[in-house]
């Protein structure tokens, strides 16, 4: 009995060092099947560490656990830069490594991430990831010309492939309309992008559109309770998501089956 | 009798004579009287320690102790703002849409070479006992008469500033230009005073942010 309560102590301590706990549920297919996930956060300061458990079945050779830490620079109003890792590792040996980092001073803002994936299985390491296999990298960067004009640039590349994107969004008045153009693999497979967001009531509602070799339509409500988003895209695959107070779910259908994810977070502070 | 005369002006002078602390407290109650805008023109010191024009939007509800800073210049900062509540600091950056939210006692409103929350404690600065206040010294700016206050650190690291220059008008009792000095006269920041008003301003309509953005607490 003493021996239990030691192992309840000691299962418990993260637990009362965290500040958030997120609770999750996750069921996919073609085949039906299902896992919880438990996302444990703790943030200390400028740090923050996270802990992230996907149980599986009935497949349990895809149960995976990640690690986490990043490091926040807060400048105030003049900007904020962001430096952190994450781990994980699952039970068919694979596992999934990433660095990342961002930065916004003044006018410019910067991320990047490098990372490298290797998985047999056919599930990602944790709901909504997609995870790219192999060495991949990211690299995204703003920069405000004027008051009214922001351009806008991605980079993607990957082992065997990659993907650029160049837009430029002006504001006017409480409107943002943006023009842009993007690449997938070569300059041949080109596509173009056009994006819309308003205020509307006390809302935000943005339009996004990729038309050409790549295909989708992403559609983003925001009001001071939910936010939504739906993502169309072709070849065929739709998306859709909700987020409200402490929950938040979100239902995944492509050619090669569908993915369903609701999730709640527990704040633990103070308790 | 002219000698009486001259006596009389001296006593009724000694008598009228205000400190700055007394002047500041007078202005800071006349700005908790209610809820107030203002705009604040001149120039700031950038975050590489540059000297920069500046225009900030400051909107206060004393009542609620809710104070909000938007930015209109410099360019760099432009569209950022920063509302400060009794428990929360907000940082709402404008390029990134996210918020980033600090405790209070935790928040400093850094980044810039200079901490903008000392703009508005006016009674803070009088009272202080690490300032040295010298007697005002009546004057005018921009064709009104004002009272000139001088201030000087004794501890200038811990201050932050090592002089600060406050002009009050005299009639209102209200601030018409505020700057501060760091070593070597470098001047941290100096803001005009413009198109002050007292309003019906509400907390919530200065503790708003757009519904998008993207939340990052602090703890």
């Amino acid at each position: 009995m003493k021996k239990l309560s030691l192992l309840i102590l000691l299962a418990a301590a993260p637990l009362a060092m965290a500040q958030s706990l997120e609770f999750g549920l996750w069921a996919g297919g073609p085949n039906l099947s299902v896992g919880p996930t438990v996302n444990l956060r703790y943030p200390a300061g400028d740090w923050t560490l996270d802990a992230w458990l996907r149980a599986y079945m009935p497949n349990t050779d895809e149960i995976s656990f990640g690690l986490g830490a990043r490091r926040a620079f807060e400048a105030g109003p003049a900007g904020r830069g962001e430096a952190g890792f994450k781990a994980f590792i699952g039970m068919d040996a694979h596992y999934w490594v990433e660095a990342y980092g961002s930065a916004v001073l003044g006018k410019g803002a910067l991320e990047a991430s490098l990372g490298h994936t290797y998985n047999r299985t056919p599930s990602h390491f944790w709901p909504l990831q997609g995870e790219t296999l192999g060495t991949y990298g990211r690299l995204a960067g703003k920069y405000r010309l004027t008051r009214e004009l922001t351009l806008q640039s991605n980079l993607y590349l990957y082992e065997g492939g990659g993907q650029a994107e160049a837009s430029l969004s002006w504001r006017a008045g409480q409107q943002t309309f943006t023009l842009g153009a993007g690449g997938v693999d070569r300059a041949s497979n080109a596509y173009a992008i056009l994006g819309y967001k308003t205020p509307y009531e006390r809302a935000v509602v943005a339009a996004t559109l990729r038309l050409g070799a790549f295909n989708d339509l992403r559609l983003d409500y925001a009001d001071r309770t939910y936010k939504a988003h739906l993502t169309l895209a072709y070849p065929t695959r739709a998306q859709v998501g909700v987020a409200w107070d402490r929950w938040a779910v979100d239902a995944e259908v492509d050619d090669r089956g569908y993915e369903f994810y609701l999730r709640y977070t527990l704040p633990l502070e103070g308790l | 009798m002219r000698k009486l005369g001259w006596l009389l002006a001296l006593l009724a002078g000694a008598a009228l004579a205000q400190t700055a602390p007394e002047l500041l407290q007078k202005t800071s109650e006349r700005l908790q009287a209610g809820p107030w805008k203002a705009e604040l023109v001149g120039q700031i010191m950038g975050p590489g320690g540059d000297l920069q024009p500046a225009d900030l939007k400051v909107a206060v509800v004393p009542e609620a102790e809710v104070v909000r800073i938007d930015f209109l210049r410099p360019d760099a900062l432009a569209d950022n703002y920063l509302v400060i509540t009794p428990d929360k600091v907000y940082n709402y950056l404008f390029l990134t849409n996210q918020v980033v939210v600090y405790p209070r006692e935790r928040a400093r409103v850094e980044g810039l070479g200079f901490d903008l929350s000392r703009l508005g404690d006016l009674q803070d600065l009088g009272a202080r006992d690490d300032l040295i206040w010298e007697d005002p010294v009546p004057t005018q700016l921009d064709g009104r008469t004002a009272w000139k206050l001088v201030g000087r650190a004794a501890d200038p690291q811990n201050a932050g500033f090592v002089r600060v220059v406050l002009w009050i008008d005299r009639a209102e009792a209200l601030p018409l230009r505020s700057a501060f000095y760091g070593e070597d006269e470098r001047v941290l920041s100096d803001l005009t005073w413009k198109g002050f008003a007292f309003t019906d301003l509400k907390p919530d309509a200065l503790v708003s942010f757009p519904p998008d953005a993207e939340w990052i607490e602090k703890n």
